[in-house]
């Protein structure tokens, strides 16, 4: 697998399931939406986007992770050849 | 437009959702796994090309010696000649090889500390990633915690509903009018009683009151 494969993975899933959400808010949108939405959903759904940038986690997020990994690749088969 | 109210198609859609966040979460769990596959595979490739130019540093340390004992040999042969008046052999070929074999090593330590310095790099990122406040760690608490967590509340709003619509939803019931309208007026279709109302509010200040945040 490449290495983009497992950004666009995650962001894949995130958009399904946002897409599954918004149905949900479309055919039910009062207060119950909103407050799942709220409580459950945001912050369910704001782990996907922290989880690819790295924002409000120790180190870097996996996008960044997995490009220091192929620089540290490039880099080392620069030294063996 | 907004309304308030609950439908079957309301719990088919929480349904659909719920099935959605169950498969995000195996989903996320494989790439977690695939994830952390990938990161031991980078690990162990840049330790082989490390031990690879270690090797290579070792072989040049090798002829670096061999270079200065045929160096030390030449020097010998030619102090041995002087003593006899003889003429002396030259060692410029093995002054020579010892400075290219110097060079060499040079050459493979400078390569071996970089190298080095990368592993090193990798190995403290991977640590962090793999740390409490990591990208693991938020991985397997959405996977171990968040997602079961979500599906137990959607579980909850999905029974809630059933209740309140008084259908069995799974066997497949046909959409039916708005069960509780704001505006108080009855529609064709429509069921309303005060006791239901009780029990449609009861749910939705659950839900909205917070008590199910992640």
């Amino acid at each position: 697998m490449s290495i983009p494969d497992f950004v666009r993975q995650v962001q894949d899933i995130e958009q399904r399931l946002k897409s599954e959400w918004q149905t949900v808010q479309q055919g039910w949108q009062d207060s119950v939406a909103e407050g799942f939405d709220s409580g459950v959903m945001v912050p369910y759904m704001r782990n996907f986007q922290q989880y690819v940038t790295g924002e409000g986690i120790s180190g870097y997020g996996l996008e960044q992770l997995l490009q220091q990994m192929d620089t540290h690749l490039q880099q080392m088969d620069s030294l063996t050849n | 437009m907004a309304r308030s109210g609950a439908y079957i198609s309301d719990v088919h859609l929480l349904e659909d959702l719920d099935k959605r966040i169950g498969s995000s979460g195996e989903a996320m769990s494989q790439i977690d796994a695939n994830v952390c596959n990938y990161l031991n595979e980078v690990k162990e490739s840049l330790q082989r090309q490390l031990d690879f130019i270690h090797d290579r540093l070792n072989d040049a340390q090798q002829r670096l010696s061999q270079a200065e004992s045929a160096l030390s040999a030449c020097q010998a042969s030619q102090s041995a000649a002087s003593a006899m008046g003889m003429m002396c052999p030259s060692c410029v070929m093995e002054e020579q090889e010892v400075e290219m074999a110097r060079m060499e090593v040079e050459k493979w330590r400078m390569r071996y500390e970089q190298g080095q310095q990368i592993v090193g790099d990798c190995e403290r990122e991977i640590a962090e990633y793999n740390g409490s406040d990591g990208g693991h760690s938020l991985i397997r608490k959405m996977c171990d915690q968040q997602t079961p967590k979500a599906s137990q509340l959607l579980h909850g709003c999905i029974d809630r509903l059933q209740d309140i619509l008084g259908t069995n939803v799974g066997s497949g019931g046909k959409e039916v009018e708005t069960l509780f309208s704001d505006s108080g007026q009855q529609s064709v279709g429509e069921v309303k009683s005060s006791s239901s109302d009780r029990r449609f509010d009861a749910f939705r200040r659950s839900v909205k009151g917070g008590n199910g945040d992640l």
